[in-house]
């Protein structure tokens, strides 16, 4: 099973030096600045004192809780205490699980890969969980809503179709290379190394798809300490702070799948009751309901079937995407979509409106099967809607109002609104990351797989059935588990040596694109230095001694020449030495008669090369003594 | 050999009639609280944590199943009386007599 290894991961030094209880107890007064080692929950400082064994943990470094999801991820981490989102590089909350690789071989991954998405869209792999630890007959109809090949292998799995590198993908590997960023990031955000990290998946994920996603974790150079389930994460978050005993419905429909799970929140222990779903079911399908409505009548008009051309069905999906979010706050969308093809007559354009009406009217048979997974769920816990305390909305697409339409429907109640349901998947995972680093004492997670027989524990254990005396299954895993019980076989995820062949080459790819990003800074900040200096140079004058200046336009030369030549380590080399000449003019200006301190001294090509181009710096300060 | 096991000893609860008395609500507490520290997630350095665990869950799951508590509780009853015939038969063994107070 999926997570028999993770007790190892989880071993710690056993001496515990005092001093981490300080610095924990430091994180609640200065959450944001405290990149200190362990950081612990407020939970924990108060029970720890009766519980040897956890005064013994030392968390060595930050373990994170990634939603790694169908159309965006996120990532969470326990900062003083609490679950926190953590942004990405480009300050966004979310990142797009997208991966494109340009003309040249260039990767790309998250808003940039899926900004060129309709520029390129063969290169460009989104919604890669719908195939990730999938058999090929098993996606038929996926595979043909992407703008992207999707191809079977020898072993009847599925490959990406990669032609601008002329490479095709295991899905574990384009998954792995989202991960890759979310932890470089994460890793900048925190200024601490990661290197685990919890990673939620679908309830309704089978064995072979939990592998599949830990296995994308060992690709990207990540060692998943646990795959929880994305509903029972988003009741993590919800619970986390609440004191009260509650039966809680999670209701998440995501960009490609839809579960609902009931728990049973309490006492600190979260159990999950049942779990249901629809893995063909997610945001993603609405999309094409819009795609397949404006495809259709066009054609109806021009007789041009746009879902044949790549390049339109790319801009029919991003639309149709907009228009749907557009219908959550309005009862109408307009659609534009200049020269969506050409024919003999000219260029073709869409121009139309969608009412809220008839999106829901598209959509209705995808509302319908909204249902049977809330009564399955119900029906498998033994409860009724009346023993219901709270209804959490999780998944972007559940501020589609028809969808909350049902959920009130089904449930006779107002949906909570408390959880963000674009992060709450994530911060639930940054809790469960909290417990296994020892930094959340107070909370245990009870959790079953509903497609296996017998009961995973989130505590790593598989046991088939109830051992000793016999009582049957609980409703559970008897419930949901026996007509799945066919399809778990190992064979649709990689063969651990193919696996380990794609670690290396990650780890190959991650080294050369750390070269070429420096490389590339490194040459960046040569042309800045030049300019400044040279910029300095003709400002000062003749207040330059001759043979100071002689220096440094020597220097400058040599770094001139660096930068054509183009081998970044001498780059580095000859820009430091600049800097020590542009130094040395500095202190000379500073010991001429009449200088005033502060002239030069304090502004070095580097300093200056901050302040970019327009870096007046040494006018001003000049005029400002005088 | 399992039958051995008291499952409200296993839950840290009083076993016997007073045990056979407790309501589901009590037993759910007490396995609650019992898991927040046999939970393998709380001691992953101890090699027994999952057997524990999964001793803890066993007996749990039999106690809130109506049918398989109330034949647990019988045999245990059946059990009490023999033992008590066979000590006034053979007015000894006092080991016996603690095994119901455990812990």
């Amino acid at each position: 099973m999926a997570s028999t290894a993770a007790q190892i991961h989880l071993i710690r030094p056993s001496f515990a030096p005092n001093p981490t209880r300080t610095t924990s107890k430091s994180g609640f007064f200065g959450t944001s600045v405290s990149f200190t080692t362990p950081k612990s929950s407020l939970p924990r400082l108060r029970k720890c004192s009766n519980r040897r064994n956890h005064s013994l943990r030392v968390a060595a470094e930050k373990v994170v809780g990634i939603d790694l999801g169908t159309t965006n991820s996120a990532v969470g981490a326990m900062e003083g205490g609490k679950p926190v989102i953590v942004t990405n590089a480009e300050g966004q909350r979310t990142t797009p699980s997208v991966v494109a690789y340009t003309k040249n071989g260039d990767r790309l991954v998250g808003q940039i890969a899926k900004r060129q998405a309709v520029v390129n869209p063969e290169n460009t792999f989104f919604s890669v969980k719908r195939f990730i630890g999938r058999k090929m007959i098993e996606v038929d109809e996926e595979a043909k809503q992407v703008s992207y090949n999707v191809v079977r292998d020898d072993n009847g799995n599925v490959k990406l179709d990669c032609p601008a590198i002329g490479k095709q993908f295991a899905a574990e590997e384009i998954s792995a290379q989202v991960l890759r960023k979310l932890v470089d990031d994460a890793s900048k955000f925190l200024n601490e190394k990661v290197s685990k990290a919890v990673v939620t998946v679908p309830a309704y994920f089978n064995d072979s798809q939990r592998t599949a996603t830990k296995d994308a974790g060992r690709i990207a150079g990540l060692e998943v300490l646990r795959i929880i389930n994305e509903p029972t994460a988003a009741s993590l978050a919800y619970g986390f702070e609440r004191k009260n005993n509650e039966t809680i419905l999670v209701f998440d429909l995501g960009g490609g799948t839809f579960d609902v799970s009931v728990l049973e929140v309490g006492d600190g222990v979260f159990e999950v009751l049942s779990t249901s779903g629809d893995t063909h079911l997610g945001g993603d399908d609405f999309d094409k309901r819009i795609v397949d409505w404006l495809a259709l009548s066009f054609k109806n008009d021009e007789g041009i079937d746009l879902l044949k051309d790549k390049q339109a069905l790319q801009r029919l999906t991003e639309t149709a995407e907009k228009a749907k979010m557009e219908l959550s706050t309005l009862t109408q969308a307009n659609i534009s979509l200049p020269f969506i093809t050409a024919t003999a007559d000219g260029p073709k354009h869409i121009e139309t409106t969608l009412t809220r009406a008839k999106f829901e009217e598209l959509c209705s048979d995808l509302l319908d099967r909204l249902k049977t997974p809330v009564q399955n769920s119900l029906r498998d816990a033994k409860l009724s809607i009346s023993d219901i305390d709270e209804v959490i909305l999780v998944g972007g697409s559940t501020r589609i109002p028809a969808v909350q339409g049902v959920v009130k429907s089904l449930t006779g109640k107002d949906p909570n609104v408390t959880v963000n349901p674009d992060e709450v998947v994530a911060l639930g995972a940054a809790v469960q990351a909290g417990v296994l680093a020892g930094d959340v004492s107070d909370i245990v997670l009870l959790d079953v797989t509903p497609l296996s027989i017998g009961l995973e524990t989130l505590g790593g254990v598989m046991t088939k059935i109830i051992p000793r005396n016999t009582t049957l299954p609980t409703s559970k895993s008897e419930g949901s588990g026996k007509k799945q019980d066919i399809t778990i076989t190992g064979a649709s995820t990689l063969p651990s040596d193919e696996v380990e062949r794609m670690v290396s080459e990650a780890e190959r790819f991650s080294k050369e694109d750390k070269e070429k990003r420096d490389a590339i800074d490194t040459k960046n900040q040569a042309d800045s230095v030049v300019y400044q200096t040279e910029k300095q140079l003709k400002e000062l004058g003749e207040k330059v001694p001759a043979e100071v200046k002689e220096k440094v336009e020597a220097k400058l030369e040599e770094l001139k020449k660096a930068i054509t030549e183009g081998v970044t380590q001498v780059i580095k080399d000859t820009m430091a030495a600049l800097n020590q000449e542009v130094m040395q003019l500095g202190q000379s200006l500073y010991n001429q008669p009449g200088a005033t301190p502060g002239a030069g001294g304090a502004d070095g090509p580097s300093e200056a090369s901050n302040k970019g181009p327009e870096g007046d710096v040494i006018d001003a300060d000049f005029t400002d003594s005088k | 050999m399992d039958v051995e096991v008291d499952h409200y000893v296993i839950l840290g609860l009083p076993s016997g009639d007073k045990g056979a008395k407790l309501s589901e609500e009590e037993i759910k507490k007490a396995y609650h609280s019992k898991l927040l520290v046999l939970h393998p997630d709380k001691r992953p350095d101890d090699p027994n944590a999952h057997h524990e665990f999964l001793n803890l869950h066993a007996s749990y799951k039999i106690l809130m199943d109506k049918n398989a508590r109330q034949s647990f509780d019988e045999e245990q009853d059946k059990k009490r009386k023999r033992r008590s015939r066979k000590l006034q038969q053979q007015n000894s063994c006092k080991r016996r007599k603690t095994r119901d107070v455990v812990e």
